[in-house]
């Protein structure tokens, strides 16, 4: 038996582009405090911009836009002003290689490997800062286990032991070679059973995508074997779950 | 009390002009360019060589941005400098707003096209050709 699971990440795209406006505050709410990484200051000192993680990804939230973004995903990017005796005007984000990144309603969109800058411009066309950021071709998903507290406990191994009625609560990341990368992405989960439970046509194991955008749940339904796969950015990870009673 | 005698007194008032006259009169031509005012993002390159007696030369990674001040001997220094690229299409220049650089005319130039090109900084009192080198970017590891 084989359940097809498709967590859509792109549809929560809406709640992304409101994301710059609502700042903090929404994506406090969204991922507990948690959801925006550090800021990096521009070329020119008068902003720093900072990625809208959304999840637990640890590049986001450790690093900030201290990592390349992931090529074939999104991520939500505030602009923080610094500039001394103005608020923050109107500005418009583009970036200078729409083929490698481009920036619409201040969701960016990593296409291909490469470097582009990103331009904050004011309402009268004035670069008002600009940083470059890099996009990488990922090479591996990674499956990161956390706590409910959202402490991050470490990466899933490719075989493990649940106990029925377990709930796992995980993160996909993106990784090239061994640099996390930086983004949000499309992930479809796909569980096959390799040793049935007592109730045949009852699930093992589910997948289930959580209310925060990038989390999902592992959890135990009835004892048995299966095989995970999920496939995302043109990769594919797998691993085996065995369900104890 | 001593005294000066007058032939004394009036050489040392004629001396400043005596000397100033002795001084050859040198014109210095007007002068223009630009100076860098962010740096390279890592792997990238983006710097200005105004190095004397060499071809001022920007070299800009392709896709990659450059904050730049201008500088020139006028009077008015900056005020209306314009920046051209050959061919235009080769760089985008757009004005920016660089407040830790508001005594200038600042602008950021991104590269557009790999190549070798040409940027015409002109200003009230002089023009000054630069050449702009356009490497391409790194190949990804």
């Amino acid at each position: 038996m084989t359940t097809t699971r498709s967590a859509c990440l792109l549809s929560l795209t809406p709640l992304l582009t409101t994301l710059p406006l609502l700042g903090a505050l929404a994506c406090g709410d969204a991922s507990g405090g948690l959801g925006i990484g550090p800021p990096t200051a521009g070329s020119f000192g008068n902003t720093s911009a900072f990625p809208e993680c959304g999840a637990f990804s640890q590049a986001c939230i450790q690093g900030g836009f201290n990592a390349p973004l992931a090529a074939g995903a999104k991520v939500g990017v505030g602009i923080d002003f610094r500039t001394g005796g103005s608020s923050a005007p109107e500005i418009t984000l583009r970036t200078s290689v729409p083929d490698i990144l481009t920036a619409e309603s201040g969701v960016l969109t990593a296409h291909v490997p490469g470097a582009s800058a990103l331009l904050v411009e004011g309402p009268d066309g004035a670069v008002i800062d600009f940083i470059h950021l890099w996009v990488a071709q990922p090479t591996e998903l990674r499956l990161i286990r956390y706590n409910d507290a959202g402490v991050a406990l470490g990466a899933v191994r490719d075989e493990a032991t649940l106990l029925s009625d377990d709930q796992i609560l995980i993160v996909l990341d993106a990784l090239a070679g061994n640099q996390a990368l930086l983004g949000l992405f499309k992930a479809t989960w796909t569980v096959e059973i390799l040793e049935p439970g007592p109730e045949p046509d009852a699930p093992v194991v589910s997948v289930v995508e959580d209310l925060v955008f990038g989390w999902y749940r592992l959890v135990a339904r009835q004892p048995g074997r299966v095989r995970v796969t999920v496939e995302a950015l043109e990769l594919t990870h797998t691993l085996e779950l065995e369900v104890l009673p | 009390m001593s005294r000066i005698f007058p032939p004394t007194r009036a050489l040392a008032a004629l001396l400043p002009t005596l000397l100033l006259t002795a001084c050859p009169v040198e014109e210095v031509e007007d002068r223009a360019g630009l100076y860098a005012i962010t740096a390279a993002p890592p792997a990238l390159e983006a710097r200005v060589n105004n190095t004397p007696d060499a071809v001022p030369t920007i070299t800009l990674t392709e896709g990659a941005a450059l904050g730049v001040a201008c500088w020139s001997t006028c009077e008015d220094e900056c005020e209306g400098a314009s920046l051209t690229a050959e061919p235009e299409d080769a760089l985008e220049i757009l004005p920016a707003y660089a407040t830790r650089y508001t005594y200038s005319d600042n602008f950021v130039l991104i590269a557009k096209k790999r190549g070798a090109f040409s940027l015409r900084v002109e200003t009230s009192c002089a023009t000054t050709l630069y050449r702009v080198d356009v490497p391409a970017q790194p190949a990804s590891p």
